[in-house]
């Protein structure tokens, strides 16, 4: 008998929002130092598929909610030809709602948000990289850092941490006005562009802890202050900048499991010609620090869960519920952002593998509302800094990187996948 | 690695120009972070296809019915082309949603059926409304509908395990045939009965001739 899982609590907003231009389909990459070997990066999908029963599921419809139900068809590797973050078609890929891609030294692995977070695609991956590279012939020393596929299956991997931290609070609403919105032009093929900005860790760290700030706060001002004089100056709105920022609530929650548990923290500030960076840098810390102690962390967990544990809820029939959530989204969630920047952090890996891996690069899918959106990643200290967009325009892009490589000093090596930049 | 002046960033090998100026760069080379020459994806999109000329053709169709009887309307005083374009619109669904589309065949039965059930209403409508359509044509199709997917369900061994929510939806559907009848709008009854009495008994049927499987499929269907 088949099983099946019901789907998490952030995972349930996924399936009813999704469509070919909001696809809700990340992308986790690693730049290994040699070219893919295909048979054995097969092998690996095949050795690590019984590790993670919580990502080889297909995606169903039942009355009242969708539901995750469980197969024990091949995961197939696949060269990577399309642009990145693209919608999944589950019915192609043996129906799953991952995929794992490889073009010359890279391996992608492009998660469906409703299957889990980053920090669950970044497990999956670092298995999958540890048995490629051992049958590649190396010799590795997991240091307790890998999931191995002989570990079997913990029921903690499983758990829908949100209701397990589900805690009965007062909290109150406060109405956010609507973030502003960039707007360009769409390609002439729609796709995603990515850019990769790879700097130095360390040296962004020190620069931002100069400033008194973390990483994740420093490059959120930084953003918000390129897309203020790119854009906003010349424009006659007055509408705040808003970066959405994903918390894994692990570290605050304890938890092991490998399904969705993050929160959103926006960072928002209304620019004006008299705003400096520096005083955008210290407002914004100030205000992630706040937003991302345990107490607020609380909130957002039980913000999420009171939703669906309504009663009112609970009887709505799917077709109903999808109406309602995709409302919700637009008017709650995509009005009130310009742009999500996730920094999924410095990847830790086993000694023996970091010589095999050059950089580890994180892809945020675009949307219609937030047509450019911003992942963060680092390895060996190497940080990427990718912005992925499905417009034409690269004036923000090109204002920020500059301002990183300028008035910061600091050394920015590019590179794009120059979807929609003819030749 | 090149320098991009403009930018003040080094741009890897694989660029012709800085991704992020756009300013032609001289040298171009192979780097480890290279992806994929999109070239051949974008030519995929074809401005001609058989799938777009046949959605001209047929909205040709409908705009030119409508033309016609509009201009003929004083010599033959009836609105056929209403009957023409839910004709042309209900070929475009067989063909499109039924023929063409990988969907689940449950599903395919049941939009089928929807969409029959329309266009024998509205030609029954505008012939003017002797009531063949809600009295006879809608419920025992509606049994019909039922009959063949209980018979897939049958032949594909799937034994409802996928169809359960179509044949539930039938039922549902069913029912509407006696709304009609509350609302004067059928004159008889028997069919109306027959229909919800023959899904009731597939539903029954359903549960008596179940498994295990069936009861876990409907506890994960109707979970909430």
């Amino acid at each position: 008998m088949k099983k099946w899982y019901k789907l998490d609590n952030a995972a349930k907003l996924f399936p009813s929002v999704t469509n070919t231009k909001n696809t809700s389909v990340y992308r986790i990459s690693a730049v290994l130092t040699n070219p893919v070997d295909v048979d054995a990066l097969q092998q690996a999908a095949d050795t690590v598929f019984d590790r993670f029963p919580m990502f080889t599921v297909k995606l169903r419809r039942g009355v009242f909610w969708n539901y995750l139900e469980s197969s024990t068809d091949k995961i197939v590797i696949a060269e990577d030809q399309q642009y990145p973050c693209r919608n999944i078609d589950p019915t192609t890929n043996n129906g799953y709602l991952f995929k794992v891609l490889y073009y010359k030294n890279r391996v992608s692995v492009e998660v469906f948000h409703a299957l889990t977070d980053g920090n669950g695609a970044v497990e999956f991956l670092k298995s999958l990289l540890y048995y490629y590279l051992m049958y590649m012939g190396h010799e590795i020393d997991t240091e307790d850092r890998i999931l191995l596929a002989d570990s079997g299956v913990d029921i903690h991997d499983m758990e829908d941490a949100f209701r397990r931290y589900y805690k009965d609070c007062y909290v109150e609403s406060v109405r956010n006005s609507r973030a502003y919105h960039i707007k360009g032009t769409a390609f002439e093929q729609f796709g995603n562009n990515v850019v990769h900005g790879v700097i130095s860790a360390s040296q962004l760290n020190a620069l931002a802890k100069q400033k008194g700030s973390t990483i994740t706060a420093y490059l959120s001002a930084l953003l918000s202050y390129s897309i203020y004089q790119t854009r906003i100056k010349y424009s006659k709105s007055n509408a705040p900048v808003v970066i959405a920022v994903p918390v894994n609530l692990r570290k605050a929650f304890p938890s092991r499991t490998l399904r969705n548990f993050f929160g959103v923290v926006n960072l928002g500030a209304r620019i004006t010609e008299d705003t400096t960076l520096d005083e955008l840098i210290f407002r914004m810390n100030e205000m992630l620090k706040y937003k991302t102690g345990k107490e607020n962390l609380q909130n957002i967990i039980y913000n999420n869960v009171a939703l669906e544990r309504n009663k009112a809820t609970l009887f709505v029939p799917l077709f109903l519920k999808n109406w309602f959530v995709n409302l919700g989204f637009h008017m709650l969630g995509e009005s009130k952002r310009t742009l999500t920047l996730s920094n999924i952090g410095n990847i830790m890996l086993p000694q023996q593998m970091y010589k095999h891996v050059e950089l580890i690069e994180a892809l945020v899918y675009p949307s219609n509302k937030s047509p450019m959106n911003c992942g963060i990643s680092s390895v060996n200290d190497k940080l990427v800094i990718t912005f992925t967009r499905n417009i034409v325009e690269s004036d923000i892009l090109q204002y920020f990187f500059s301002t990183l490589a300028g008035e910061a000093g600091l050394e920015v090596k590019i590179y794009s996948n120059d979807w929609g930049i003819s030749e | 690695m090149t320098k991009c002046i403009r930018c003040n960033v080094t741009v890897d090998n694989q660029h012709y120009r800085c991704p992020l100026c756009s300013k032609p760069i001289k040298i171009r080379g192979e780097s480890t972070t290279e992806y994929p020459s999109y070239k051949e994806i974008y030519q995929e999109t074809k401005p001609f296809t058989v799938a777009k000329l046949f959605l001209f053709l047929t909205i040709s169709a409908i705009v030119l019915s409508i033309t016609i009887n509009a201009l003929t309307y004083h010599i033959n005083p009836r609105i056929w082309s209403i009957i023409v374009s839910t004709g042309l619109i209900y070929a475009w669904i067989v063909v499109k949603d039924t023929i063409l589309s990988n969907k689940h065949i449950g599903r395919k039965i049941l939009y089928h059926y929807v969409m029959l059930s329309i266009f024998l209403l509205v030609i029954d409508i505008f012939v003017g409304f002797r009531g063949w359509s809600t009295n006879y044509a809608i419920p025992l199709f509606g049994v019909a509908a039922t009959f063949i997917m209980t018979v897939l369900a049958i032949v594909q061994k799937s034994l409802w395990r996928h169809d359960i929510g179509y044949i539930l939806a039938m039922f549902f559907i069913n029912l509407c045939p006696m709304l009609l009848f509350v609302f004067n709008l059928s004159h008889v009854i028997w069919t109306s009965v027959f229909s919800i009495v023959y899904s009731l008994l597939t539903i029954i049927g359903m549960i008596i001739f179940s498994d295990r499987k069936f009861i876990s499929e409907i506890r994960r269907r109707f979970h909430y």
